[in-house]
């Protein structure tokens, strides 16, 4: 996914990143916490310091989660995003009189075999 | 257009946001035998993959209609790329198959991502025991209503071919139960045209031919019209009937500049055409 990935890029803590403005890095540390957007993220580096991190691809808009059912939770295993599409374009109560459709029509090909 | 031209052909007009549907036409020879061997039904299936792996390789037909060109919408698990070919392992949530798709040396073109949705349309075939979909057309989802519109695409074509085939068990090929699926159909290919392929076994419109035409989408005047031009009797030589004799047989009803018009529609439609010269007609029966 990386584009150029050829290039090499520096190790750097939460001190040092400002020295390579522009450039290529590296930098390891613990999630500290998400923001609500998705967008981005608050990393500590392993000098302390705390690191806003932005996400390339949010954790916004409309999302197809793939994951094993557990009560009202959902354990996922993928997701999907669809970055392109604006959140209010979609038009979820079409949507989801389609999926109760094809729940409930009898012999239906959405149906599996059993 | 319910013709006998054998020019198959699909309409197909892609667009992930425009939300642009997929036509599909219908070519049904008419006639007193339509044999499945005569008819060229090339229609459009969206199907689930997991029907699509249920079809059987001799006998390729779901639900009483042959198949011929399906689409599935599913998920990019792999990719494959070779220097010939492109395969992409889908998935729809009902099952996984390999869709593959050849390339030209000339189109330059980026294979698609995994984990992203995209909508095949392509043809059966299986390959060395393994069912595969051979990819015509492969395009990436970007808007998930499309999901949504091909989840009910499926349901609506199974159910629709479930109805023919009652039908058609049921009623025995009554020209009612014919003219009703057959209503069934055109609103369908108006709507988002997902099918166009009933099973008519052995069904025929109309016994003799000529009663069965269909005169959809005409107006009243071009129906007067074309059924004058249609009934003409005793025409030994071909010549049709002239312009002058048909204004003369709807006079009153037809103005002679509405005949004209209509001459004119009927013609560059296809439903008559000219004879000994540019003023007689006769008509294209189907």
């Amino acid at each position: 996914m990386v584009s150029n990935a050829s290039e090499p890029s520096m190790r750097v803590n939460g001190a040092l990143l400002p020295m390579y403005t522009g450039q290529k890095v590296v930098l390891v540390g613990t999630v500290a916490q998400v923001d609500p957007s998705g967008s981005s993220l608050m990393v500590k580096a392993s000098d302390g310091k705390m690191v806003m991190v932005t996400l390339p691809n949010p954790l916004q808009g409309v999302i197809e989660v793939h994951g094993v059912g557990q009560g009202q939770k959902v354990m996922c295993q993928s997701y999907i995003t669809f970055p392109q599409m604006q959140a209010d374009k979609f038009d979820a109560a079409l949507y989801d009189e389609a999926l109760k459709l094809i729940q409930s029509v009898r012999d239906n090909p959405w149906k599996p075999d059993m | 257009m319910w013709s006998d031209s054998a020019g198959g052909g699909f309409n197909t007009s892609f667009g992930g946001d425009n939300g642009a549907g997929y036509g599909t036409q219908q070519f049904a020879s008419p006639g007193p035998e339509a044999k499945r061997q005569n008819r060229r039904i090339e229609s459009v299936l969206p199907l689930t993959i997991q029907t699509v792996l249920g079809l059987d390789e001799n006998n390729q037909e779901y639900l009483g209609t042959p198949v011929n060109m399906v689409t599935v919408m599913g998920l990019i698990q792999e990719v494959n790329v070779t220097s010939t070919k492109v395969t992409y392992t889908l998935n729809d949530t009902t099952g996984t198959i390999c869709a593959i798709k050849w390339l030209d040396s000339e189109t330059e073109e980026e294979p698609l991502m995994e984990n992203t949705y995209c909508q095949v349309h392509g043809t059966f075939k299986t390959h060395q025991g393994n069912k595969q979909l051979l990819a015509l057309h492969l395009e990436p989802i970007t808007d998930l209503n499309w999901i949504t519109a091909h989840m009910l695409e499926v349901v609506y074509t199974a159910l629709q071919l479930q109805r023919i085939k009652t039908e058609a068990s049921d009623s025995g090929l009554g020209k009612g139960a014919l003219a009703g699926s057959s209503d069934g159909m055109s609103n369908s290919m108006v709507g988002f045209g997902g099918l166009a392929g009933p099973g008519m076994p052995g069904g025929d419109m109309g016994g003799s031919g000529s009663g069965g035409y269909s005169l959809m989408g005409l107006t009243a005047q071009q129906k007067m019209v074309f059924e004058v031009i249609r009934s003409i009797v005793d025409d030994s030589e071909n010549t049709g009937y002239s312009r002058e004799h048909i204004k003369a047989k709807l006079k009153g009803k037809v103005t002679p500049q509405q005949v004209d018009n209509v001459l004119f529609f009927l013609s560059s439609e296809g439903h008559v055409y000219t004879t000994v010269d540019e003023d007689h007609f006769r008509a294209t029966d189907g």
